[in-house]
């Protein structure tokens, strides 16, 4: 903007009538809730739990790297965040931000961050939150969103290393536990998003992203969705089996995993229809809850632990 | 770039009003969008700062007050 504009008699000041709301959206604040719930099971798994300031600290600084990879994805997506229903009402395609706010709010968000990751709590853990947003923002958004069918599954690294982030803080280092937490993560995406692909896959085929159902077609992906739901379940008991997990930590995990592949077999059964479309909604909204109830217990488990040890 | 800030000048002084008027005047939009922006903006830097100085407290722990006079 030149300074012309200012000094035009006529011209209104060019200030932005964005709210502060508008950049809390940009943080993908249900996304984030997802990432600081992760989080937090992988920090409570440490064998000593820091203290809770810089636990929180730490938590608070994971969220806004969450976040900070949530605002530079808008800022890139913004051109198919436009052509898609689901995404269309996002601060930038509606006009309320500028794209330019978006990438320096990002960028100031994603430093900031790391930062005080290494601070509170170690530079290991900053390293490793640094790692995270790069793979979402360059290696998922900038790469592979557009480019392979296999956008989710590799990208899905992304959205899963938060309880190794959330366990580094405490401890500095990784263990078996913590990749044990990635893996489920990792292996719960490509279901997750699938599952959504086959209710949104006209909004996709419009805005031109490779999904799984536009490129391999529908009953490709109603088989890979039962696939990784085989996978998921025994990997989901895997925190008990290993012994990091309680008897009740087992009991749901076993319960939930039944249910899951139960919903990804009537995926994979019902193929026309509202019938279908019910199923994979079921599937997607399930998948939510599965994730959501495995971690509830392990971090209401850990919980009560480090009370005990108190 | 002695000339661009002349004229500059020059446009300011044709204004009514430049100096002695309202100056920039934003539309109400705009004056509470800005408002509400920097309310978020300073309680965001404030718990910041407070945040730094409990986890250095924290961090520092009772060697805090162990200092040379």
């Amino acid at each position: 903007m030149s300074d012309a504009s200012y000094l035009h008699e006529h011209q209104a000041p060019r200030i932005s009538v964005a709210s502060p709301s508008d950049y809390f959206a940009l943080l993908k604040p249900r996304v984030m809730s997802l990432v600081v719930f992760t989080a937090l099971a992988g920090l409570l798994l440490a064998p000593t739990p820091p203290h809770p300031l810089i636990g929180f600290a730490s938590l608070l600084a994971i969220a806004v790297g969450a976040g900070a990879s949530g605002a530079l994805n808008m800022w890139y997506d913004a051109d198919v965040d436009a052509l898609m229903t689901r995404t269309r009402k996002r601060p930038i395609p509606s006009g309320r931000l500028d794209p330019e706010a978006a990438l320096g709010f990002g960028l100031v968000l994603a430093t900031l961050s790391i930062f005080t990751l290494g601070y509170v709590a170690n530079w290991f853990a900053a390293a490793l939150l640094a790692f995270t947003i790069f793979f979402y923002v360059v290696i998922y958004t900038m790469w592979l969103k557009r480019w392979t069918p296999l956008n989710i599954v590799i990208g899905g690294a992304a959205g899963a290393l938060p309880p190794m982030v959330g366990f580094a803080a405490a401890t500095g280092e990784i263990n078996l536990a913590s990749v044990v937490l990635f893996a489920i993560i990792f292996i719960w995406t490509p279901p997750h998003f699938w599952s959504l692909a086959l209710l949104r896959s006209e909004d996709y085929a419009r805005a031109g992203v490779p999904m799984l159902p536009n490129v391999a077609g529908e009953d490709r992906t109603r088989l890979e969705i039962l696939i990784y739901a085989l996978a998921l379940a025994p990997l989901g008991v895997a925190p008990w089996l290993l012994g990091f997990a309680s008897l009740a930590y087992g009991i749901v995990s076993i319960g939930c995993g039944v249910a899951l592949v139960a919903a990804a077999a009537t995926v994979f059964r019902r193929r026309d229809g509202e019938a279908a479309r019910v199923a994979a909604r079921r599937m997607f909204l399930f998948s939510i809850l599965y994730l959501f109830l495995l971690f509830l217990v392990l971090v209401v488990e850990q919980t009560a632990h480090i009370f005990a040890l108190i | 770039m002695v000339n661009e800030m002349k004229d500059a000048g020059e446009k300011l002084k044709d204004r009514e009003g430049a100096f002695g008027g309202p100056g920039v005047v934003l539309t109400e939009e705009q004056a509470r969008s800005r408002r509400e922006r920097n309310i978020a903006i300073g309680a965001t830097i404030a718990l910041l700062a407070v945040l730094f100085y409990a986890v250095t407290i924290v961090k520092f722990g009772a060697a805090i007050i162990n200092r040379t006079i």
